[in-house]
């Protein structure tokens, strides 16, 4: 019975792609114990992974680091960029922040809107916000340009797994 | 599960990784565009089965690859979909750029002659000789009882009918 549990983690990591991975992994590991439904960790994750590859791709502009050595000197070159993730808990109320001290967005009414990206030649499909606000129940951006982004996600993980 | 794709004759099945995220994308797109552009790909077909999540850098790669091929005149389709990709399928509106369809590949690759239902490009050899059915405009839940009927019927193939029949 910990209900009123509160808890808090924060964490930085380097602005590499391999690492949206590790932010999923970490948010559901931390919100295991709030008794979530396997769709309550889903949609989480999902929007996590979202929140992460934006502030990777968007913030610092970095893309992806793979395996190979092309890649080498990027990863060199990120070794400072850093980006946070902030879980929160309060009971059954989990609050995520993705911060990046990243480019900034101009316009964050025009950034929300589904199908807008500034990388379309990257291929990005411009859903990245749509899904953090379809999957989250509460979602806030601020942003400065030339300072950084945080984004800010509430869930409330009730009607899960009562046990 | 190495394998990212597989070609058969004009024909590319490319398998979809557990998590498809940018980070997957990024490096599947490399590997797939390589093999895209060196063959004669007319069916792409994107098998979902092992995913267990992807997100909007999934799509992503999805519209890119289904554009390409659209060059070369082919079509993209989707298999295997679980509950939650098809969900977000449905939010993107991508099920009208690439149909989700039930693929049958028989268990045992030498079966009787049966000509392919879909694409006339296909050239049947070998292991080649799957079917593939077109379920226009399912729900998840549809989508998935029809993924499970079509694993059953794979199982009930003729021969072994009977023998499943003796408890």
């Amino acid at each position: 019975m910990n209900f009123n549990l509160e808890n808090h983690v924060h964490i930085s990591f380097d602005a590499i792609s391999i690492n949206e991975g590790f932010a999923r992994m970490t948010v559901a590991a931390f919100m295991s114990d709030m008794n979530p439904t396997l769709e309550q960790i889903c949609d989480v994750k999902t929007a996590v992974s979202e929140a992460v590859t934006n502030a990777i791709i968007h913030g610092y502009g970095a893309g992806w680091i793979g395996q190979d050595a092309e890649s080498n000197g990027q990863s060199a070159e990120n070794k400072s960029l850093q980006v946070e993730m902030v879980c929160s808990r309060s009971g059954n109320r989990l609050e995520i922040q993705i911060i990046d001290q990243g480019v900034g967005i101009e316009n964050v009414d025009q950034a929300r809107a589904p199908f807008y990206t500034t990388k379309r030649e990257q291929e990005r499909s411009g859903m990245g916000f749509a899904f953090m606000e379809a999957f989250m129940d509460e979602l806030s951006v601020e942003s400065e340009l030339g300072k950084g982004t945080r984004v800010t996600m509430i869930k409330y993980i009730d009607g899960g797994n009562e046990q | 599960m190495n394998r990212t794709y597989e070609i058969m004759g004009n024909r590319m099945i490319a398998y979809m990784p557990r998590e498809l995220d940018h980070h997957k994308a990024e490096e599947l797109r490399r590997k797939w565009d390589v093999a895209i552009e060196g063959s004669n790909i007319r069916e792409l077909i994107f098998d979902f089965s092992q995913t267990e999540f992807m997100d909007s850098s999934g799509i992503g790669v999805l519209i890119g690859r289904t554009r390409k091929i659209g060059y070369f005149g082919g079509q993209a389709y989707a298999t295997g979909l679980n509950n939650r990709v098809t969900r977000l399928f449905l939010a993107a509106g991508l099920n009208e750029l690439i149909p989700m369809v039930t693929l049958q590949i028989p268990a045992e690759p030498s079966q009787p002659e049966e000509p392919p239902k879909l694409g006339e490009s296909f050239q049947s050899g070998g292991v080649a000789s799957g079917e593939l059915s077109q379920s226009e405009g399912v729900t998840s839940g549809e989508l998935s009882q029809s993924g499970e009927a079509a694993s059953t019927q794979e199982e009930n193939t003729p021969g072994e009918k009977e023998a499943q029949h003796e408890f």
